[in-house]
């Protein structure tokens, strides 16, 4: 049999990137026309987005406050701490922010993602909803990805506005500098590119968690045991896809700032 | 012959295998219209696959699986889901849906396919409750039944339909002695008050006896036996006579 020659892990790498490819494949098929239910969207809608907020909001604002703490601790030694507005915002919505959401929505919605389907999966219940005809990549797969690629930009946005605001008041009400000089510093530095950079990343994010997640259950076979495995292995992979992709769009994003705006 | 008009479902030299794990080899067999097929064999020799081959959940790596004559390959996806109306599936664990209370399970399949006002299809899913002898739980989750309720409530959700084939994926394992004959003689009954066609996979002896029009036996990846209930207790093939010994030998009162 074709495949022998090669050592068997790698084998089962290279079967388990087929296997992704062809799901995306029937994803994209069974994205149009857009037929799933709009209850199974709402629902994804309620869990990805609306239950995700108050984290989002509690981990922005702590974050954007630390980066106030830090900034002002170098600043402050060389007399600049006016200055500090930018170096709150820019990191923070460019890199924090959509991180920061990214990994929360994978630990919170993600896991449950792969949790749900390798339930349904081993149970057998996707093969019942097969045999009733109700297509199983369109009403349970599509309106998560769906959902959780457009969600996850707008959750990225809400840590960034609360992350910003956050660093705020630490710096004028903690710290004491001036309201005025520090919001015109940070309007001075602070580009919408920093924004759509931020925006894009947290699209993509949204696309790798729900897509890689709901892949894993989708496939995951062998009981209990089977689906923690998955979870775990969807987690993991997920995670490190994450920061690497976010590394390159990065990069990227850098080159096409130098390229058109400098 | 195979593909004869009272064939419904024919395989023809079909096989399956994941990854490198060959769980079918090649296998011909045939069910006939109004008969009931148990399967029998051992965990892990590939009966659910056997069944989900059946009804073109799963598509056989070489040869074919012919529904009505017709490979489950030619059919459009739309084609293959109008004739899987025709099949009623009962799951391994019932594979009820755990976000739809029990009543909501039952109607599901008419809900899906059915343009029936509310109030007759939750007659119908009330009727086909009844008739597997369940009642008052209709508001239950399948989280709060036994597994023996949970494997009736999954045929009744398979007979909502009125379906023409039933395909049973171990319906008394894990039951009691009591339960199971309740849910042998519930097949029974449905196979001849319906007029449909029966495919029953088990390792339990007792219901094979029991139902069995013809009993076939999976053994790696091949039917090594095909016959009736009495051929099967006289059959010389070793492997067929150890699985027979080995389940009587484990069940307590023979
Ligand atoms: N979708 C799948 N992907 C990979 N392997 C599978 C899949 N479905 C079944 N298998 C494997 O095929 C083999 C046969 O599985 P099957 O469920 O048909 O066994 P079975 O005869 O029904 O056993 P049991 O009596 O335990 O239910 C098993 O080893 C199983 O791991
Ligand atoms: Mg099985």
């Amino acid at each position: 049999m074709a495949g022998h020659h090669l050592p068997v892990p790698f084998m089962g790498r290279v079967r388990e990137a087929g296997r992704f490819v062809l799901f995306l494949r029937d994803v994209t098929d069974a994205l149009f026309p857009p037929y799933a239910r709009g209850a199974f969207f709402f629902q994804q809608f309620v869990i990805i987005g609306v239950k995700s907020i108050p984290i989002v909001l509690i981990v922005g604002a702590f974050v954007g406050m630390v980066l106030a703490v830090m900034t002002y601790q170098q600043f402050s030694s060389l007399g600049i701490e006016t200055m500090m507005g930018p170096f709150i915002a820019v990191p923070m919505v460019s890199q924090l922010g959509p991180i920061l959401t990214a990994l929360m929505v994978l630990c919170r919605v993600g896991s449950a993602m792969t949790a749900e389907i390798g339930t349904m999966r081993v149970t057998e219940q996707i093969d019942a909803l097969q045999c009733f005809g109700v297509n199983p990549t369109r009403n349970l797969i599509v309106p998560r990805i769906v959902c959780c690629s457009l969600l996850l930009p707008a959750l990225t946005v809400l840590s960034d506005v609360i992350g910003i605001l956050g660093g705020k008041y630490l710096a004028i009400h903690v710290y004491g500098i001036n309201e005025h000089y520090y919001t015109l510093q940070t309007l001075k530095h602070f580009m919408p590119f920093d924004i759509y950079t931020g925006i894009v990343k947290a699209f993509v994010f949204g696309l790798i968690i729900s897509s890689y997640c709901c892949f894993k259950g989708f496939h995951s076979s062998g009981g209990a045991t089977g689906v923690g495995r998955a979870i775990m292995e969807a987690v993991v992979a997920a995670f490190i896809a994450i920061i690497v992709t976010n590394f390159f769009v990065s990069l990227l994003a850098s080159h096409i700032w130098h390229a058109w705006f400098a | 012959m195979p593909g004869s008009p009272e064939s419904h479902i024919v395989f023809r030299g079909a096989w399956k295998r994941f990854d490198a794990l060959e769980i079918l080899k090649g296998v011909d067999l045939d069910v006939r219209k109004g008969q009931t097929l148990v399967i029998i064999g051992g965990s892990g020799t590939g009966k659910s696959v056997t069944l989900k081959l059946m009804i073109g959940l799963l598509s056989p790596d070489a040869g074919q699986v012919l529904f009505d004559g017709r490979a489950w390959k030619s059919y459009a996806p739309s084609e293959a889901d109008r004739q899987r109306q025709r099949f009623g599936f009962v799951f391994q664990g019932g594979a009820l849906f755990d976000s739809l209370n029990i009543i909501e399970n039952v109607a599901f399949p008419l809900r899906e396919h059915t343009r029936k006002p509310e109030q007759e299809i939750l007659a119908i899913a009330r009727r086909c409750l009844e008739s597997v002898g369940l009642t008052q739980i209709d508001h239950k989750f399948p989280a709060e039944l036994s597994g023996g309720m949970r494997k009736r409530v999954s045929l009744a959700r398979a007979l909502s339909l009125d379906p023409e084939i039933l395909l049973y994926d171990e319906p008394t394992t894990g039951l009691d002695p009591i339960n199971s004959q309740m849910i042998n003689e519930l097949i029974e009954r449905t196979h001849h008050q319906r007029h449909v066609t029966s495919v029953v996979v088990t390792h339990d002896m007792q219901s094979a006896f029991y139902l069995a029009d013809i009993i076939v036996m999976l053994y790696k990846g091949r039917f090594i036996f095909r016959g009736t209930a009495q051929e099967l207790k006289n059959s010389t093939i070793p492997e067929v006579r150890r699985f027979i010994e080995i389940s009587y030998s484990r069940e307590p009162g023979h």
